[in-house]
């Protein structure tokens, strides 16, 4: 009976063995459309690089709160948020400007520099306890990889354009009239089963429409 | 526990017998004058068919003084140092079968120097076995602490031969070994069982032998100066097996030793960033075969035979150590980005510590070889021994338990407390220590009183009252629940504690040392030397003693350590010549005296072609004399002289560098002992002694903002006197 056992197991490993298939797909070609590029889908969604950015300030900001201790801090903060950092209006306009940090444009400088109240959101670029504050936003580290990863695990499904639309394509419907089910299904559904995936990749044309590509 | 409990069954015999064991109590110690042992063997096997408690021991009483003078010593510094005690060991054995023996041994000192400070002076417990011969004399066994010996390339204690060491020498040199447990046998110092079967005679094969023994090693230089007992995270293991066999008087044996660093004892606490934990591992696999004729050829005047042994090591070290890495996670999150919720790939890094095992070093296969020819015998009342041996052993080859001498040496004995006129001086006399002479021959046990000043822990300022290390077990500091106790404290030069191969390398100026053996400082083990070995011993009906040595050995790898850029070990051929001569004496037994009047002498000279051309010169002279009744007198003399043509050294660094902060270049120390012993009874004496101890060292130095040659001595008186009763 033991014996029996033993070869009835060893059969059934040799059947799941031989109808399971040894060819591993190829995890980018199947992620990624052919002709994708980290740094152009970065191009139309600057916001996941000022993600990163302040991400990285948080981090540094999380790392002197511990070496500080909360009160210092805070004291050490609300100080240099209030004269140094908010009277220095060079470095504001470059971070503001920038379309990676600040993500705002030389044309409305000048309207939002106008309210401090504005400025004043401009409190989370501060690297605290450093007046080097541009220069070390400019000098976070760029992971193309977080950049990539969004696009599989957030952008691909919801629809997101992935580079700039050709001469050609520029013809093409658009996303809201070619996938009116599922941008409706996407902005409706509030439950994670809800969730329709958006089967379609998409360019930005250069007004800023983004148009269904046909393979 | 166990053995508490059967003690307690036989309470009521031990009770009986005790008045009448004490009576009878001499133990066959190593060292029974020859013509007591006889008698004291058969009292002994009369002991032995004894059930009970025995107790039986030593006490002594002395004082002892050393001054010391030399133009180093500052102004204010002591010069004397005093010692009065009182020391009683005890040795209680107990018999709960007429086949198994619980030895117990305690000692009890009092130091009357310190006699006030004292409010607790504890007992001693230094040695705790179990013994036996079991199944009708089969087998043996040794449980607790023991004494166990396999071969010279396995398990062996290489010892400290001095030709002709007169008596009042060789007996300060035991009484010095007995401190630390450790006797002048090959046999090495161990706690743990070992378990021997004898097959004693089985058709053709006169016995079959079979051993197993597993142990605990301590293995730490800072247990040298430090209570005696207790447990360590340097705690490692061993395990000792052999087989061995007998036949028309050849024997072919196998023995294996294998040690290691056992990682959990090692890991007993937390490694932080700055740690390296080492674990270190070494077998050795050995055969040994040897021929006496004695057994086949009884008809001719003399024998020959053949001892050799041909053994292979492996050795192996692997470390644990802490690297900060970054760790790089990814997760989706969200954030409001200019009014604009945004799902992004957040990517987090953080500082990580990681924890990393790696093979350090590794020696594979290293081999030795040795065999010894001998011839013996006795031809009209002179007994001799001739031998002649060849020994090679690679650069490779290592075995712990065989090399590690219980003689390390580079201490300070007497005058400990003195202070020196400048840190040129302090770091000579700390780094060299006192004579060797010094070192071979005396030692102090001291009784001190704890406080937080002297408890020692791990912090940075070295006791108790130092901060704690960070990954110190709170235990450390419950060390001081020994507070105003009285602890026991050394002096001694010798250790039973043995070398990894990485400390051996580390500590260089131990085989510089030749009052350790020049040519073979780890015995017959010793690694990188071929070469030749031979010795006589002749004896005239114990009249006339003639002792001959002479060795000529070459090591291939002299600039130890040293590696080419390719790591390549650089080729520099050392040529060893060593030889000695002994001859002894006795005036009495010539002219038919009844007292002993022996005079001894010997001489010996060992050099080396290469490396720091070294050379050592050794004169022993003395006189045992037996002068009216029970009255004798002793005295000695020796004298060391040690070169060193390309410099000493100062620590474990390269030695042939001249820029070396202090280079020792000649050594010269010399010790004249001498005495009257008066016996009181059978093995107690009255003993008065008083000795002159020099040394001189001259050092090339370019240290604390000083350069030049200046010759550093120190010259001491002793003077020693004490009763010492058997019991």
């Amino acid at each position: 009976m033991k014996k029996l056992h033993q070869y009835a197991m060893i059969l059934l490993a040799g059947v799941l063995g031989a109808c399971s298939s040894m060819s591993v797909d190829d995890l980018y070609s199947d992620s990624f459309p052919a002709d994708f590029n980290a740094q152009e889908y970065l191009n139309l969604h600057p916001e996941l690089r000022i993600a990163q950015v302040l991400d990285a300030v948080d981090a540094y900001n999380e790392n002197v709160k511990k070496s500080l201790g909360i009160t210092a801090y805070n004291a050490a903060k609300n100080k240099e948020d209030s004269t140094e950092f908010l009277s220095n209006t060079a470095t504001l306009r470059a971070i503001y400007v920038d379309p990676f940090i600040g993500g705002g444009s030389e044309a409305g400088w000048a309207e939002f520099s106008a309210d401090v109240t504005n400025l004043k959101k401009l409190y989370i670029y501060n690297f605290v306890g450093t007046s080097e504050d541009l220069a070390m936003l400019q000098a976070v580290p760029m992971d193309y990889l977080a950049i990539s990863e969004q696009y599989v695990m957030y952008g691909r499904t919801h629809g997101w354009a992935y580079r700039a639309c050709s001469v050609a394509e520029n013809a093409n419907p658009t996303r809201a009239a070619y996938a009116m089910t599922i941008v409706d299904a996407q902005s409706v559904g509030k439950k994670a089963e809800d969730f329709v995936p958006d089967p379609y990749t998409y360019c930005r044309d250069a007004t800023g429409v983004d148009r269904v590509i046909f393979q | 526990m166990m053995f508490n409990k059967k003690i307690s069954a036989f309470g009521l015999s031990s009770a009986i017998l005790l008045s009448a064991a004490t009576a009878f109590a001499a133990e066959n110690n190593a060292e029974v004058v020859t013509q007591q042992k006889s008698l004291l063997e058969k009292l002994d096997s009369l002991n032995a068919a004894v059930l009970g408690l025995k107790i039986n021991g030593t006490a002594k009483a002395g004082g002892l003084t050393s001054i010391a003078s030399s133009d180093q010593f500052s102004s204010e510094s002591p010069t004397q140092e005093n010692q009065a005690f009182t020391d009683v060991n005890l040795r209680l054995t107990a018999r709960p079968s007429s086949e198994t023996m619980i030895d117990v041994q305690l000692r009890l000192h009092k130091d009357w120097q310190s006699a006030y400070d004292e409010n607790n002076n504890p007992v001693i417990g230094h040695w705790f076995s179990y013994d036996g011969t079991i199944l009708n004399k089969h087998v043996d066994f040794n449980l607790g602490y023991m004494r166990v010996g396999y071969t010279p390339l396995t398990i062996y204690t290489p010892q400290t031969e001095i030709l002709q060491e007169p008596e009042i020498f060789a007996e300060k040199r035991r009484e010095a070994l007995e401190k630390r447990n450790l006797d002048t046998t090959s046999r090495r110092l161990l706690h743990g069982l070992n378990v021997a079967y004898q097959s004693g005679s089985v058709g053709v094969v006169d016995n079959i032998t079979a051993q197993l023994t597993g142990a605990r090693l301590r293995n730490t230089s800072k247990k040298i100066d430090q209570l005696f007992f207790d447990f360590d995270f340097s705690d490692r293991y061993l395990l000792g097996a052999r087989v061995g066999a007998d036949a028309y008087g050849a024997h072919l044996g196998v023995n294996y030793v294998g040690l290691l660093d056992r990682k959990m004892t090692r890991r007993s606490k937390i490694i932080t960033d700055a740690d390296t934990v080492y674990y270190d591992k070494n077998s050795v696999l050995s055969v040994d075969a040897s021929f006496d004729s004695k057994k086949v050829l009884p008809q001719l005047p003399v024998t020959f035979g053949v001892n050799g042994e041909f053994a292979m090591s492996n050795w192996a070290v692997d470390r644990d150590y802490v690297i900060q890495e970054k760790q790089t996670s990814y997760t989706v999150a969200q954030r409001t980005i200019n009014g604009k919720e945004v799902i992004y790939v957040s990517s987090l890094q953080k500082d990580a510590d990681r924890e990393v095992n790696e093979d350090y070093r590794k020696q594979d296969n290293g081999k030795s070889f040795y065999a010894d020819l001998f011839v013996k015998g006795n031809i009209s009342d002179v007994d001799f021994k001739v031998q002649a041996g060849y020994l090679q052993t690679d650069s490779n080859f290592w075995s712990e338990l065989a090399s590690s001498p219980v003689y390390q040496g580079r201490t300070t004995i007497f005058n400990a407390n003195a202070l020196y006129t400048s840190s040129l001086e302090e770091s000579v006399f700390s780094v060299f220590g006192a004579s060797s002479l010094e070192n071979l021959y005396f030692n102090v046990y001291n009784s001190t009183t704890l406080h937080a000043g002297n408890l020692m822990s791990t912090g940075t300022n070295g006791n108790a009252l130092g901060n704690k290390g960070a990954g110190d077990s709170p235990n450390m500091l419950a060390r001081l629940d020994n507070n105003y106790k009285n602890g026991h404290f050394y002096r001694n030069a010798y250790s039973g504690t043995t070398m990894k191969k990485l400390e051996v390398e580390q500590d260089k100026l131990r085989d510089i040392d030749p009052s350790v053996s020049l040519a073979l400082p780890f015995g017959l083990a010793t690694p990188d030397r071929k070469g030749v070995t031979a010795k006589v011993d002749v004896n005239w009906a114990d009249k006339v003693f003639f002792n001959a040595r002479y060795n000529m050995l070459t090591q291939t790898y002299a600039k130890t350590g040293e590696a080419t850029a390719s790591a390549l070990p650089l080729i520099e051929e050392n040529k060893f010549t060593e030889m000695a001569v002994g001859l002894g004496v006795d005036i009495g037994a010539i002219a038919g005296l009844d007292n002993k009047i022996l005079l001894q002498g010997s001489f010996s000279r060992a050099t080396e072609s290469a490396y720091l051309e070294r050379q050592a010169t050794h004169i022993v002279a003395g006189l045992t004399a037996d002068v009216w009744g029970p009255i004798s007198v002793l005295a000695g003399f020796q004298q060391y002289n040690k070169q060193f043509g390309k410099g000493g050294a100062r620590s474990g660094l390269a030695f042939e560098d001249p820029t070396q902060t202090i280079n020792l270049t000649d050594a010269t120390e010399s010790l004249i002992l001498g005495g009257v012993r008066v016996k009181i009874a059978p093995m107690s004496y009255i003993s008065l002694q008083y000795g002159i101890l020099n040394n001189e060292l001259s050092c090339f130095y370019n240290a604390f903002e000083a350069l030049g040659n200046n010759t550093f001595s120190v010259s001491k008186n002793v003077l020693l006197a004490d009763v010492t009763v058997n019991f």
